[in-house]
């Protein structure tokens, strides 16, 4: 009876490991992974991380190369999306890499352009337009603000500005807490 | 308030809603049982409420002052007061002191702080505290005196075992022994061990004295009979009126509940109609079992359970369907847990139990919600 | 519908039943911003005279006519309370109208709808949405089903009620004109029971008794009824997915006063006005005015206050603040110039309500009872403060149309509403972050795609010219050789 009972509760544990392992295999492949870390990143392509790119980041993260708290553009809220799919601690932001900003879109100062060109390599998103000798500008709505094309040009006529109007960005206030 | 809402909150009086107003009407649905359980046994049961609600009120502003809230508006909604009361409700009269700070000690901190304080817990505090009572001092919590009509008030050798029961320093005592009375659920239970034994056993005498070990730490010791009706809670004895009193001022109480809107019928309706379900199935079952079936009802706290207890809104579930779930679980596990379980009550595990199950209940019910 | 309050004006208040309109005035405020907060853009330069029911920008309609002067930031009424970017119309007090022609019968489609959009016209009913948009949708279904929202149901808004009793054969006439443009095989006119005098006035309607296509549902006066979710709900039976708008279904559910704009639109006349009531916070005492889009708010009150003088002494007592909204879904905010715009209904004079602090709560699911669309706040509530969004989507936050009656009832007093609308535009916002994600994600991919592409094809590139160099050299030293042979050939030859 008691061998009986044994045998079956042995019986039964490997059942439920043999799920469970089943489980955890069919969505642990590497490539998913990456996906998955991918994912999480804001995509704003800034490079920023030290990796030339989110999925490069994401590629380390799933290596174990880097930390999860390198990515300025994405925050708290990433960290706290990458701590939970990786299971492991949340961490503050490493200010090495950056300090988080609001949503930004490049601008060309269309009158001061000499049409170099040299920007649109960099742009990891193809947000500029323009062609040799003719004044370039930057889609609002593809560019990500990673800054990457400020640097380059020679006579530094882009800036940075707010992405949206304060308007638009603007959403309700959570009611305050009190204690 | 909204101005405009005045007009409609004047035509509704069951939307003139506030925690603290809850709590008080509550507490005031509770008056005329505690004062008719005061009547039959003596100050004890006042002075058990009044301390355990000073007791409980302390720890609150403890507890309070600890977490950094403000303990004014912490102690403002009452429902601390509340919970005290009832478990207060629970206990037999004049409970010695030590075991009160501790019931006070678990019903505050353990039932409702450790959780985040109102609100949070899942498990109801009073039944907590009283759940941790049962079980480490079964002797106190279980030894209820012979019930007597204004007996105890003017007597002044009442008063006098009433005060060396407080400050007793020990769960075993002597000034009761004379007038302890197990309740009527006791006996029933007894009753049911026997004849539940003697029917599904043939051992059914070890079964018997394993159950008298256990029941000895109950203080039922001293009941042999093994049949209902001859153990002195016949129809009629000051004991069984006692009780049945008792459960029709709760019932009254709970009338007044749901006649202002403060609680459902689902709750409680359920819970009781899961009971007798449950109890014709064993009376089916085993037909030795000779309780009639108001005794079932009306001895023993089902009915304060159902209105007082299982209703507290922060561990019910809240959608309508789960509480019809919530009500008959209780309902059930009550009977199951009398017939079967070492205590002769089962309702507070049962509640216990089912608390367990709320968040489970509410979020499988809710496919009935929104569409 | 479950749920909801059954709401309803004081016993002894009064209604002035009388539409005042307002005279025109010196400035008009036209926000260059649109219902869902997004920066519009016109080719109008600062200068430029306007006249009346011109567009100057998608949805913006000048008032009358006049002078637009440059943007300047204005205040703008919406809770947010910040100022956005506002064209000032100087009027010239000659109110000229541009010339619109009524639109003949057999005009296609696409020419009403346009004929709308160049109008202004929008829904009244709150929300503010394009109402040619909302047409256009419907009429892609070939089933389709006509509902005319009269369910005013929030106490202290009269003006649909107003517009029904005192116009009642136009809004009949507007009604048959939108019937016989959608075609619809099923036309409803949802009102409630407490509107009698409106209920009257349209069924003893010549018109209508005629050629009664209008089917008549009365509710009962229960708050909100009129949430247009939840009317097209309990009308139809039509359960909305998440993010679904009735217009998707084939149902095209419109403000009786939007009704009435789509008849002016088509008949030449732009949207440039819309009915307000303006009640005492304690709705004792309420008109109505005909106020233009634009209108300073604080010309509008006064107005009010030289009509009725139950409204000059509220105002007198309460100079600073009013409540832009009815008593549940308003907000408060200061009297100021900020304009009067096509989503607000109603105003109200006097101290706005002081919420008691919150406390905890204690789960007693009154906010479940009343909810109309039967959703469990209180599980909601949790959520939203803990701002997580999977749970705030398993007890459908979308489905929350933000009517205010869960607050009503909390014996806690939590403001559940505010932390709704906190939690969508919470939910709203990852969205938004998302779908800039997921395209510049796209997009990034696209170009390491092409740069990889480039390289390969300058490596092919490359080694086509190495091997074209080194055939080259080859094919030199062929003719060197040649040569070569040739030299030494000739002392012989
Ligand atoms: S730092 Fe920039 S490149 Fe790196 S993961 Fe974040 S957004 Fe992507
Ligand atoms: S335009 Fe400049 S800032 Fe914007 S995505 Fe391209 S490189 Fe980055
Ligand atoms: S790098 Fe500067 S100057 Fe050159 S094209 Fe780009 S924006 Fe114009
Ligand atoms: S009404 Fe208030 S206290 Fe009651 S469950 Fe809802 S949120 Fe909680
Ligand atoms: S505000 Fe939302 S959750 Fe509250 S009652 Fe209205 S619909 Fe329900």
């Amino acid at each position: 009876m008691t061998w009986l009972a044994l045998t079956s509760l042995l019986l039964l544990c490997l059942a439920i490991g043999y799920g469970f392992a089943r489980l955890g295999n069919s969505q642990s492949s590497e490539e998913t992974l990456i996906e998955r870390i991918n994912d999480c990143l804001p995509q704003t392509q800034c490079a920023q991380c030290h990796f030339p790119g989110c999925r490069p980041y994401a590629e380390a993260i799933a290596d174990g190369r880097a930390g999860i708290n390198q990515c300025p553009p994405g925050g708290d809220a990433t960290i706290h999306a990458l701590s939970e799919l990786l299971g492991v601690e949340a961490l503050p932001l490493d200010k090495q890499f950056g300090v988080s900003k609001p949503p930004l879109v490049a601008l060309i100062d269309e009158a001061v352009c000499i049409g170099c060109t040299l920007c649109i390599p960099p742009c990891p998103v193809d947000a500029i337009v323009g062609s040799g000798k003719l004044m370039h500008t930057v889609i609002a709505e593809d560019c990500t603000g990673c800054e990457l094309c400020i640097a380059p040009c020679p006579v530094d006529c882009i800036s940075l500005v707010p992405a949206t109007a304060e308007i638009t960005q603007w959403r309700p206030a959570a009611p305050e807490q009190r204690s | 308030m909204i101005p405009a809402l005045q007009s409609y909150r004047q035509a509704n009086p069951a939307q003139r809603r506030d925690t603290t107003r809850i709590m008080t009407r509550v507490c005031w649905a509770l008056v005329p049982g505690t004062a008719l359980m005061a009547l039959w046994f003596g100050p004890g049961v006042v002075t058990n409420g009044l301390l355990l609600i000073l007791l409980c009120v302390l720890f609150e502003a403890g507890a309070l002052l600890l977490r950094q809230r403000s303990i004014r508006h912490g102690l403002n909604d009452g429902s601390i007061v509340l919970a005290a009361w009832l478990l207060a409700l629970c206990l037999p009269p004049a409970v010695p002191m030590f075991v009160l700070v501790i019931g006070a000690a678990a019903t505050t901190l353990l039932g409702k702080h450790v959780y985040g304080g109102l609100g949070q817990n899942p498990f109801n505090p009073a039944m907590v505290g009283y759940a941790v009572l049962l079980i480490s001092f079964p002797q106190n919590t279980t030894q209820w005196i012979e019930p007597q009509w204004l007996g105890g008030w003017f007597n002044p050798d009442t008063w006098e075992r009433v005060w060396s029961q407080i400050t007793a320093s020990s769960g075993v005592t002597s000034a009761w022994d004379a007038v302890t009375q197990a309740t009527p659920l006791d006996q029933f239970r007894t009753a049911t061990h026997a004849a539940s034994s003697a029917t599904t056993s043939a051992s059914g005498m070890s079964g018997m004295s394993g159950m008298s070990g256990m029941s000895g730490v109950s203080g039922v010791s001293g009941v042999s009979g093994v049949n209902g009706s001859n153990t002195g809670i016949g129809i009629g004895s000051a004991t069984s009126i006692a009780w049945i009193s008792l459960s029709a001022a709760w019932l009254a109480g709970g009338l007044y509940l749901l006649f202002v809107g403060l609680i459902r019928w689902h709750l409680p309706v359920a819970m009781l109609a899961a009971a007798t379900t449950t109890y014709i199935v064993y009376t089916v079952w085993m037909p030795d079992i000779t309780l009639p079936l108001p005794w079932v009802l009306f001895y023993g706290g089902l009915i304060f359970g159902a209105f007082f207890i299982a209703t507290d809104p922060v561990t019910a579930p809240s959608s309508r369907s789960a509480r019809l779930w919530y009500g008959a679980g209780i309902g059930i596990l009550c009977v199951v847990l009398r017939v079967h379980s070492n205590y002769p009550e089962g309702v507070a595990f049962a509640v216990l139990l089912m608390n367990a199950c709320a968040p489970l209940l509410d979020r499988v019910c809710v496919r009935d919600q929104p569409q | 519908m479950k749920g909801g309050l059954a709401l309803s004006r004081p016993a002894n208040s009064t209604i002035d039943d009388q539409i005042h309109t307002l005279p025109l005035q010196a400035t008009y405020y036209l926000p260059a911003v649109s219902y869902s907060r997004a920066v519009l853009h016109s080719q109008y330069e600062p200068g430029q005279s306007v006249l009346r029911g011109e567009s100057i920008a998608q949805g913006v309609i000048a008032p009358t006519s006049g002078t637009l002067r440059a943007q300047v930031n204005h205040a703008w009424p919406h809770p947010s309370h910040l100022e956005v970017p506002t064209w000032e119309l100087e009027a010239d007090g000659l109110d000229t109208a541009l010339p619109l022609a009524p639109l003949a019968q057999n005009v296609t489609t696409q020419d009403k709808l346009s004929r709308l959009t160049m109008a202004g016209v929008q829904g009244l009913g709150g929300a503010g949405f394009s109402t040619a948009k909302k047409i256009e949708r419907v009429l892609q279904h070939t089933e389709r089903t006509l509902i005319i929202n009269a369910v005013e149901c929030e106490p202290g808004v009269e003006c649909d009620r107003m517009l029904m009793q005192s116009h009642a054969s136009s809004v009949i006439e507007a009604c048959h004109a939108l019937v016989e443009w959608i075609q619809p095989t099923q036309t409803l006119f949802a009102i409630e029971d407490d509107k009698q005098s409106a209920i009257d006035a349209l069924t003893s309607d010549k018109t209508h008794q005629q050629n009664p296509v209008l089917t008549w549902v009365t509710l009962p006066a229960v708050y909100p009824s009129g949430a247009e979710s939840l009317l097209v709900q309990r009308l139809t039976g039509l359960h909305l997915a998440p993010n679904q708008r009735a217009a998707d279904a084939g149902v095209l559910c419109v403000n009786v006063g939007t009704v009435m704009a789509i008849y002016n639109a088509l008949n030449g006349n732009a949207a440039i006005d819309r009915l307000i009531s303006v009640s005492t916070q304690d709705l004792m005492h309420t008109t109505t005015l005909s106020v233009r889009f634009g209108t300073p708010l604080n010309a509008v009150l006064k107005f009010a206050a030289s009509q009725h003088t139950g409204l000059a002494e509220a105002l007198r007592l309460n100079p600073t603040a009013v409540q832009v909204g009815g008593p549940l879904s308003g907000f408060s905010r200061p009297i100021d110039n900020a304009p009067i715009l096509a989503g607000c209904n109603a105003l109200l004079i006097g101290p706005s309500h002081q919420s008691q602090p919150p406390s905890a709560c204690i789960r007693c699911a009154e906010c479940a009872t009343v909810c109309p669309a039967n959703l469990l706040p209180q599980e909601l509530y949790t959520a939203a403060r803990s701002d997580d969004h999977d749970v705030l989507k398993h007890y459908r936050l979308d489905a929350c149309v933000l009517c205010g009656c869960c607050d009503v009832v909390c014996p806690a007093h939590i403001p559940l509403t505010q932390w709704f609308r906190f939690a969508k535009g919470s939910v709203a916002e990852q969205a938004q972050n998302e779908a800039d994600a997921a395209l510049a994600r796209t997009r990034s991919e696209q170009h390491a795609a092409r740069v990889e592409q480039r390289a390969l094809e300058k490596a092919v590139a490359d080694e086509q010219r190495r091997s074209a160099a080194a055939a080259a050299k080859h094919a030199k030293a062929d003719i060197q050789a040649a040569l070569a042979r040739v030299k030494r050939k000739k002392p012989s030859a």
